[in-house]
């Protein structure tokens, strides 16, 4: 899962961190090992760490083991707390699916694998407890005719699998998706429009139009899921909101830039653009999105 | 299409450029062939039509043609072979470039990775990390993919030329001639001139001259000057403190060689002097870099590419993405806060989604913890707001 890519840029060296999202467990560590060697770059050996292990965990997830990840679960059950994560239980569950399928003789097996862990999660997991205590009234007549068959279906695997990675990237504070893909995804997307606006701007010969180099000239729409930040631009004055001139929520819920704010505001009084409510400018709270 | 046309010409354009060379090779060696054919079966007509036939020498005569022609054959078979190896390659780079458009978005999900894996790999070779960039075309399949080929022949020359050896540098720019012709390259003019000076350096140079006779003659005028200067160099010893002279001598030049031989290389093949990778990973960069990913922990996202400290380094000089429009994300979910997701304020001035404030608050009894100031409020005292 994790592949550790860097390349080294002449001034300084930028090393850069990506996973890749489940494939080729483990096979592209020795590609970095040997970009390591030919350039000559140095890696800190704690920031490999967290990749090695969770692409041992996720292989072994991959062959239907759940013990590390179990392990992996319970030493860090706080942090998935904090997280709001069901990943510990998720794996619990696997686990008595598993001795479950495994027919009428495991029953009992199985009665004790929940009696043991699964009182913790009673109070989150409820109604998931109830119905998976529910399917053993069907093992004698095979689970596989019974209302709980998609218990048993192999999309459960994959599915425990994308579970952990995203709760293990997070927990690590790392992006699930390869940062580095993202970013070319998004440069693919972007630069056929950046040719394009270019060539306008040569063949009509309006330089100036880019005055400034804070930004792009132009807008480009990489698609809802590139949205990591709010990014608040005034309706008024169509800048985007900075440090220094931020969003402002007026009296009557409207929203717009302090600069919006002060080029609007006579003699202390500010009427608002969108409903005309007079107010005072000081009422206006800086808001954070 | 449009990301297709910006970044996939080289893809498409080398190995079509090879196939058309390989062509042009294929017809002169033809044409050649067909030549000796011709002038075989001539000679034998005209011993034919003459009266000093003997039996011995028309079957010697019609031996040779016969050589003659299986030797075409083969040269010809050879060529063909070759011809359809790189027709080959044309079309499966065709097919894979075709994969994009493909309506299956898993499909498309790898093709987007292959391409990652290709952009890496030009990068890796221009940066001069081969076996990296091997071994990593090797580990993905994607070897007929990229242009391996290209970069691994010019690290021979460049190797030889580091190791002062002219000779395959030399070899490259006869089998490119037409080519570096048309670019009006002055690299064999250059490589035959380090030679010379190489010659004076070792104080060969009665051999200098002969070299200078047979090589600097027939030049482009435009060489004039450096042909003078060489010559004058003759005059001087060789630990001389002249300038002009002092750099001729000098070993910087075999470094110039050597880059002068990296862009012509380069020029020859249609490839821009920077890689794709760079250029489009600073495009995306700056087009998914906000304000936000450099006021420290505050704007913090994890899932945000720019947010990630080395990329969040590389990114700094360049320019912000442009937007005209307000498009904000709750802070807790990660979703859109549209009609359907009434973005909230809290007393504190933080404003979330509607729905992840009301889950909050239903599964802790109407009070809600702003994630960011862990201070804690009711739902009721949420205050709607207006973004336009």
């Amino acid at each position: 899962m994790a592949r550790s890519e860097e390349f080294g840029r002449g001034e300084g060296d930028v090393a850069e961190s990506g996973d890749d999202g489940g494939d080729n467990a483990g096979g592209l560590l020795d590609i970095a090992e040997e970009h390591i060697r030919e350039t000559g770059l140095e890696l800190q050996e704690e920031s490999r760490e967290p990749f090695f292990e969770l692409n041992r965990i996720l292989a072994a997830l991959k062959s239907r083991d759940l013990e590390p990840a179990l392990q992996w679960a319970e030493e860090n059950r706080e942090k998935l707390r904090a997280q709001n994560s069901s990943l510990e239980f998720k794996l619990h569950r696997l686990a008595y699916i598993n001795l479950v399928s495994e027919g009428p003789h495991s029953v009992p097996q199985a009665i004790e694998y929940a009696r043991v862990h699964f009182t913790p999660f009673v109070y989150q997991h409820e109604k998931v407890i109830q119905s998976l205590m529910g399917c053993l009234l069907y093992v004698k007549g095979g689970l596989i005719n019974s209302p709980y068959a998609d218990l048993l279906s192999a999309q459960q695997w994959s599915e425990i699998c994308d579970v952990f990675t995203r709760d293990a990237c997070s927990l690590l504070g790392l992006s699930v998706d390869s940062s580095l893909a993202v970013c070319v995804n998004a440069g693919c997307t972007a630069l056929p429009v950046l040719l394009n606006i270019k060539q306008v701007m040569q063949q009509r010969q309006v330089h100036n139009m880019w005055n400034s180099k804070e930004e792009l000239p132009i807008e480009i729409d990489l698609g809802p899921s590139s949205r990591y930040h709010s990014i608040f631009a005034c309706p008024i004055l169509r800048q985007q909101s900075t440090e220094s001139n931020p969003p402002m929520r007026l009296i009557c819920g409207h929203v717009i830039s302090r600069d919006a704010l002060n080029k609007l505001t006579t003699s202390s009084k500010l009427k608002c653009p969108y409903c005309p409510v007079e107010q005072n400018p000081a009422d206006a709270i800086q808001i954070f999105f | 299409m449009a990301d297709v046309t910006s970044i996939e010409h080289p893809t498409l354009k080398v190995p079509y450029d090879v196939l058309n060379k390989k062509f042009r090779l294929a017809q002169k060696t033809l044409d050649r062939e067909v030549c000796h054919v011709t002038t075989a079966v001539s000679e034998l007509e005209r011993v034919l039509f003459t009266d000093n036939r003997s039996a011995s020498h028309i079957s010697s005569l019609l031996g040779g043609v016969v050589e003659k022609l299986s030797s075409f054959k083969r040269k010809a078979e050879e060529a063909t072979q070759e011809e359809i190896e790189c027709g080959r390659v044309v079309k499966r780079r065709v097919d894979h470039v075709k994969e994009h458009d493909s309506l299956s978005p898993s499909v498309v999900a790898e093709w987007k990775r292959t391409r990652l894996d290709r952009l890496l790999v030009e990068y890796l070779l221009r940066a001069g990390c081969y076996s990296t960039a091997t071994k990593l075309a090797s580990t993905r399949g994607i070897e007929g993919l990229t242009n391996l080929d290209v970069f691994l022949v010019a690290r021979e020359v460049e190797q030889s030329l580091a190791c002062r050896d002219t000779t395959k540098c030399l070899a490259w720019c006869h089998d490119n001639k037409s080519k570096l012709r048309k670019l009006n390259s002055s690299l064999e003019f250059n490589v035959r001139m380090q030679e010379f000076i190489e010659l004076i350096k070792s104080d060969r140079r009665m051999e200098a001259i002969r070299h200078a006779r047979k090589h600097f003659t027939g030049q482009d005028p435009a060489h004039l000057p450096s042909i003078q200067r060489c010559m004058a160099l003759i005059a001087f010893p060789s630990g001389t403190d002249v300038s002009p002279y002092k750099e001729l001598l000098s070993d910087v030049r075999w470094d110039q060689l050597i880059e002068q031989f990296r862009a012509e290389n380069l020029k020859l093949y249609q490839l821009s002097s920077q890689s794709a990778f760079s250029v489009v990973l600073q495009s995306g960069l700056s087009a998914l870099k906000t304000p936000h990913c450099y006021r420290g922990a505050t704007g913090h996202n994890p899932d945000c590419p720019v947010c990630q400290r080395s990329l969040n380094a590389l990114a700094a000089p360049l320019p912000y993405a442009h937007c005209s429009q307000s498009r904000l994300v709750c802070h807790i979910s990660g979703d859109q806060l549209n009609e359907n997701n009434l973005p909230l304020m809290l007393p504190n001035g933080y404003v979330y989604g509607q729905k992840a404030l009301q889950q909050m608050a239903n599964e802790n009894n109407g009070t809600i913890v702003c994630p960011r100031t862990r201070q804690t409020y009711n739902i009721r005292d949420a205050e709607k707001v207006f973004v336009m």
